[in-house]
């Protein structure tokens, strides 16, 4: 056995010594599996239990030091690599005597490591924190004892002081065993216990006045000190109190929480023999409920606020210490609206982790518990297990769905169970989470026990929604009329709508096809029906059969999937726009007439009650206008205009706008009766002027008459014709038209997203299960899959059906008056500030678009400059707005970077990021929530920058066809607040939107909203 | 021999590799010239109906029509594509055309419309705006008698 301290390291022997013969096995085995990795990356011939690599121990103290002992007062903190994958194990520390001190049971991730996580807190320390000895002694116990009231289950070896523990444990060894779950042990290390050397590094911990360990507060009793030992004599000392958070990296910005810290550092300095200081951090009347951590810094001229690496952070992988309010108590019913799983946020910076209910079949699911959140009356417990079970489960009892169950000891007085990875590998499903105190009684406790979520569901796990074979067998399937006779109901009579057919088209309009390609799954059904539907090409070639990969992909979901021709109506052709929703509807009648006759295939097996709609280029615009005239041109006594089809949801690739006809010539189709979505391709060289984009902003334009959800998808690269296989086989494509440095995509990339989204978007908007409905999470960002190919930007826009517009700029063209009753907007140090009309409209002659913003939108919104860090945008909100964050608790807004040329206040290829930050009603003063920056939200990439040079358009001369495109940024409500159990958004008066993040910027901003 | 096979395993393995590398995602970009849309000329005949037509008008009415003109434009009206050329005569946006081997062709209903163009000027454009206006000019009256159409643009019940 071989320490290696500088890594804290420990390498355990595994008992692997081959015999000669075996050894000669593997020399063969060694060459062979070599030639087979070097050619084809993997180990075909690899035995099925090779020799595994050494196990390595990982000893850290709470700062991350590597240690190889157990000092008095310091939390031991141990992880594991080198072990079997996705395995269970108890990693226990037991006295000289073999009782056991304390444990932790977790699970190797899918490289066998388990990251370093506390085994013991402070040795045994508990200090002179908690709100119980209050509360006893109110009650009467009238012992006098300064010695707190412990109600949980004390264990042995818990110390109140440090002198305490250094008389029970100074120079012990204990030891620690490493099992599995069957019992075996794989190594049992000895610990030496010692007192505090003179070398050990620094330790700093919050206490109260007497330097004993605390680690939680009252407000309005306890005064917070932080007490240093073993610091460097004489030593200049700065301290910073911030709020607590799941990591720190350097150059994280430092806030001091206390107001009299916030322009000026708290600096202390040590006498020149002296090591060990107790400060006064905070006073009693003046903390905030909370959990913090303190950050210090020795003997460094810099002032800076933000995070050296050789600052020390209090505890890095548990909370510092709480405040808590004895009086407070939030309204704590368990299971209600008590987040637990999430994932690691991949960005940098606060929160790094981030709950959510939505997973992907495989992907690692974390835990964790604000321990804000907690109230104060909690009762806590020695340790906690968290269970994954399946919905709705619990009253029977806690089955662990996982890997195997996490157990950790809990800290006393605060209970906090951060960054745990609770499931390797989840499985399809729906899923509760419970943190079950005890040691995995399997029983949940109602009252004690937290659960994500009681009545909602914890945690959707769901597969790729592109994933195939799906769960359902297809059968293909398709129809066409019969050459003779013409009278056949396959025909149909589109001239009075469209009656120019290209030469090469040898129908005639009053007998056009109905004819369709696709797939059905197999079962009772009833099945929900989707028609896809092609645009304009060259009527010679096939254009519908260009979507059989969304349609075998629909089916296999459980979804009737039919792609239709509508190839008469391609070629040099104008006008025909109405005559493709007529073709469309009318094989809606056919499918209507199908379910209705018995013996048909489709007899009682299409679910007419939710129909989607799918088009492409023109067919994008055209499912738009099917589902205007579906109602518009319905008429139940004229057979061919029976309509009054259930059409749930369009979703629009690359749609054009303004072809519409009859009628409705220079009428804009405003979307508001379907759920809508639009696909479009940065290097669209078709369809660059973005008419997607304009009919986006026109669906849906008022909060309150809104009858479904939009969203848009803007995928950085993709063109026009490669979401059509047919079109893609073309040896030019549309894409040829662009230039740009951004290399365009090519067909599979593209259609696998095409696919995730196609796929997505029905399964959400005509299936009413719970699961399908988690989708919503793809349409807003908040998710990806992993066949979304990876390195391709998406740029998404997302408005709920329910949603509160605060700010959509259509009201008028004033900056300080907002859309929703009552609220008001300042901006300030802006410039340019514009609140206008921000429609783009392309001019052809002379060419180039009418603003200098490339902007392409059709709507109203806010053009906002700055070129200093104090700029600022201040919405104001009225009263009634606080009694609405419960119902919609997201915070969503549009904002997008402009495109300049030459560039100026946008840096070209730079993200761009900010900060927004809530202000809570508050006596005597306001009290502003914490900062969030946005890019812990979403990115803000740079535009990408497309010319386009088409043979027809512009006399073939280059044009920048570049977007400012906007994303909406989603931000729960909650962020603003967490840890804070004292802030309440019921109480929101401000949004901030502070431009403090990059020296200057130029950006888009609308829809301002609180939605769902 | 050994070398043969030397030669052979080689070239499987650098068919293999090439096999196992993974698709690029990204795509090689081609190069198109130039072609601007022309009109070169028009022709025009007259299809008379056996019975009254009824016809939905722009503005969303049913009409009833005895005959019909129908105007072949000759020129480049380049290749099918979502966004389609318009054709304007003066201020007159043609609502309705189909291609033919040289051109486009669309009718006009109304004899009252066909007065009305009389000495416009042909022009093109996208999206509701002229982009170019031919010296070309509309003269029907200058074509009369028309011929009887055929062919393509005929309607027939």
């Amino acid at each position: 056995m071989k320490f290696l301290p500088k890594l804290g390291l420990r390498k355990i022997q595994r008992h692997c010594r081959p015999n000669r013969n075996s050894f000669r096995v593997m020399k063969l085995f060694v060459i062979v599996s070599s030639f087979s990795i070097l050619f084809t990356g993997c180990c075909h011939f690899c035995p099925p239990k090779p020799c595994k690599p050494s196990l390595n121990l990982i000893l850290q103290d709470s700062q991350g030091h590597s240690v190889d002992q157990i000092e008095i007062g310091r939390t031991l903190n141990v992880g594991l690599r080198g072990l079997e994958p996705n395995r269970s194990y108890r990693v226990e520390l037991t006295d000289d005597i073999g009782q056991l001190v304390s444990f932790y049971q977790l699970t190797s991730n899918r490289n066998g490591l388990i990251e370093p996580a506390p085994v013991w807190y402070h040795s045994g320390v508990v200090g002179c924190g908690g709100y119980r000895e209050e509360s006893e002694r109110s009650s009467g116990s009238g012992s006098g004892e300064e010695t707190p009231v412990i109600l949980a289950p004390r264990k042995q070896y818990t110390f109140r002081t440090l002198d305490e523990a250094h008389g029970v444990l100074a120079n012990r060894t204990f030891y620690l065993t490493i099992r599995d779950l069957q019992g075996t042990v794989i190594g049992r290390y000895p610990l030496p216990i010692v007192r505090e050397r003179d070398d050990s590094p620094p330790h700093f911990y919050f206490s109260n006045a007497q330097g004993c360990l605390m680690n939680s507060f009252i407000k309005n009793r306890d005064f917070v000190y932080l007490t240093g030992r073993n610091v460097p004599a004489g030593a200049t000392i700065q301290i910073f109190l911030v709020t607590n958070q799941y990591g720190w990296r350097p150059d994280m910005r430092l806030r001091d929480v206390r107001r009299e810290y916030q322009n000026k550092p708290h600096i202390i300095r040590l006498k020149e023999n002296q090591t060990t200081f107790t400060e006064m951090l905070w006073q009693a009347d003046l903390i905030q409920a909370g959990a913090y951590d303190a950050v210090v810094r020795i003997n460094r001229q810099e002032l800076t606020p933000k995070l050296f690496k050789d600052d020390i952070v209090t505890y890095t992988l548990d909370t510092g210490m709480m405040v808590q309010f004895l009086s407070y108590d939030p309204p704590w019913v368990p299971g209600v609206d008590f987040d637990i799983a999430g994932r690691m946020d991949k960005n940098t910076g606060y929160p790094y982790f981030e709950f959510h209910d939505v997973f992907e079949v495989g992907e690692e699911m974390w835990g964790s518990v604000d321990p804000a959140m907690v109230p104060a009356s909690h009762p806590g417990g020695n340790y906690a297990a968290y269970y994954v079970i399946k919905h709705s489960t619990a009253s029977s009892g806690l089955d662990d769905e996982t890997e195997g169950l996490e157990i950790m000891p809990m800290k006393e007085w605060c209970i906090n169970f951060s960054m745990i990875r609770i499931w390797n590998n989840p499985s399809l499903g729906e899923y509760d989470i419970v943190v079950d105190f005890g040691e995995g009684d399997d029983i949940f406790n109602v009252g004690t026990d937290f659960i994500d979520r009681s009545t909602d569901i914890g945690a959707f796990v769901l597969n790729d929604p592109s994933t195939s074979p799906g769960p359902f067998t297809t059968t293909p399937y398709s129809y066409e009329p019969a050459t003779s006779p013409v009278s056949d109901p396959l025909r149909t009579d589109v001239s009075s709508y469209f009656n120019s057919p290209d030469y090469r088209v040898t129908e005639t309009m009053d007998k056009v096809p109905l004819r369709g390609v696709g797939y059905y799954p197999n079962g009772t059904g009833p099945f929900p029906l989707v028609l896809i539907v092609h645009g304009n090409h060259n009527p010679t070639h096939a254009s519908h059969t260009g979507y059989d990969y969304l349609c075998k992909l629909l089916a296999e979901h459980g979804i009737i999937a039919i792609s239709i021709d509508e190839n008469f109506l391609n070629g040099s052709v104008s006008g025909e726009m109405d005559a493709r929703a007529i073709v469309l509807l009318r094989h809606l009648q056919r499918w209507r007439e199908w379910n209705n006759t018995p013996g048909h295939t489709f007899y009682n097996k299409v679910n007419l009650n939710k129909i989607g709609l799918s088009g492409h280029s023109r067919g994008g615009e055209a499912i738009t206008v099917t589902n205007l005239f579906n109602t518009s041109l319905h008429n139940a006594s004229d057979s061919d205009h029976n309509f009054n089809f259930n059409i749930k949801s369009l979703f629009a690739i690359a749609p054009v706008d303004g072809q519409i006809g009859t009628g409705y010539a220079g009428t804009p189709i405003v979307v508001n009766n379907a759920d809508y979505f639009i696909m479009h391709g940065s290097h669209d060289g078709d369809v660059f002027t973005f008419g997607g984009q304009k009919t986006y902003d026109r669906a849906f334009p008022n909060a309150s008459t809104a009858d479904g959800f939009k969203g848009l998808l803007f995928v950085h690269g993709a063109i026009h014709n490669y979401w059509n296989e047919e079109w893609a086989s073309h040896p030019t494509n549309d894409g040829d038209f662009i230039t740009s440095s951004l290399t365009q995509l090519n067909d599979i990339p593209q259609q696998d997203i095409g696919k995730v989204y196609v796929s997505a978007f029905f399964q959400l908007t005509l299936f009413d299960n719970e699961s399908s409905k988690a989708l919503k999470a793809l349409m807003t960002g908040d998710v990806t899959f992993s066949s979304i190919p990876s390195g391709v930007t998406l740029v998404h826009q997302y408005s709920d059906k329910e949603r509160i517009d605060l700010n959509n700029y259509e009201e008028d063209h004033n900056s300080s008056t907002g859309s929703y009753t009552g609220v008001s907007n300042a901006p300030s140090g802006l410039t340019p500030f514009i609140d206008d009309d921000i429609t783009g409209t392309w001019s052809w002659s002379p060419c180039g678009l009418n603003n200098p913003y490339y902007i392409w939108n059709q709507t109203s919104g806010v053009i906002a400059g700055w070129n200093v860090t104090t700029s600022n945008y201040e919405i104001n909100l009225p009263s009634t707005i606080g009694s609405l964050v419960n119902t919609y608790p997201y915070l969503s807004f549009r904002i997008g970077q402009i495109y300049e040329n030459p560039a100026s206040l946008n840096p070209a290829g730079a993200n761009k990021d900010l900060s927004i930050q809530l202000e809570l009603t508050s006596t005597p003063t306001p009290q502003p929530t914490h900062t969030l920056k946005v890019s812990n939200f979403d990115t803000l990439p740079y535009p990408v920058q497309t010319n386009l040079t088409h043979p027809y358009y512009c006399g073939g001369v280059s044009q920048n066809v570049t977007k400012s495109m906007m994303k909406t940024v989603r931000i729960p409500l909650r962020s603003f607040v967490v840890n804070k159990s004292d802030w309440d958004l019921i109480d929101v008066s401000k949004i901030k939107i502070k431009f403090n993040r990059s020296a200057t910027g130029l950006v888009v901003i609308d829809d301002i909203q609180l939605t769902k | 021999m050994k070398g043969i096979t030397n030669i052979s395993v080689n070239i499987f393995i650098a068919a293999l590799v090439l096999f196992m590398l993974p698709l690029p995602i990204f795509a090689q970009q081609g190069e198109r010239k130039f072609k601007n849309i022309s009109i070169s000329s028009y022709e025009i005949s007259v299809h008379e109906f056996e019975k009254p037509f009824m016809k939905i008008d722009a503005k969303g009415t049913k009409r009833s029509y005895t005959k019909v003109y129908i105007i072949n434009l000759k020129g480049d009206f380049g290749e099918p594509s979502a966004i389609p050329v318009d054709i304007f005569i003066g201020d007159y946006k043609v609502p309705e055309y189909g291609g033919t081997k040289d051109g486009i062709y669309f009718r006009i209903y109304d004899e009252k419309l066909l007065e009305d163009l009389e000495n416009k000027q042909f022009s093109y454009g996208f999206q509701n705006q002229k982009v170019k206006t031919f010296k070309l000019r509309f003269t029907p009256n200058a074509l009369r008698p028309f011929k009887k159409a055929e062919g393509i643009g005929v309607i027939s019940f």
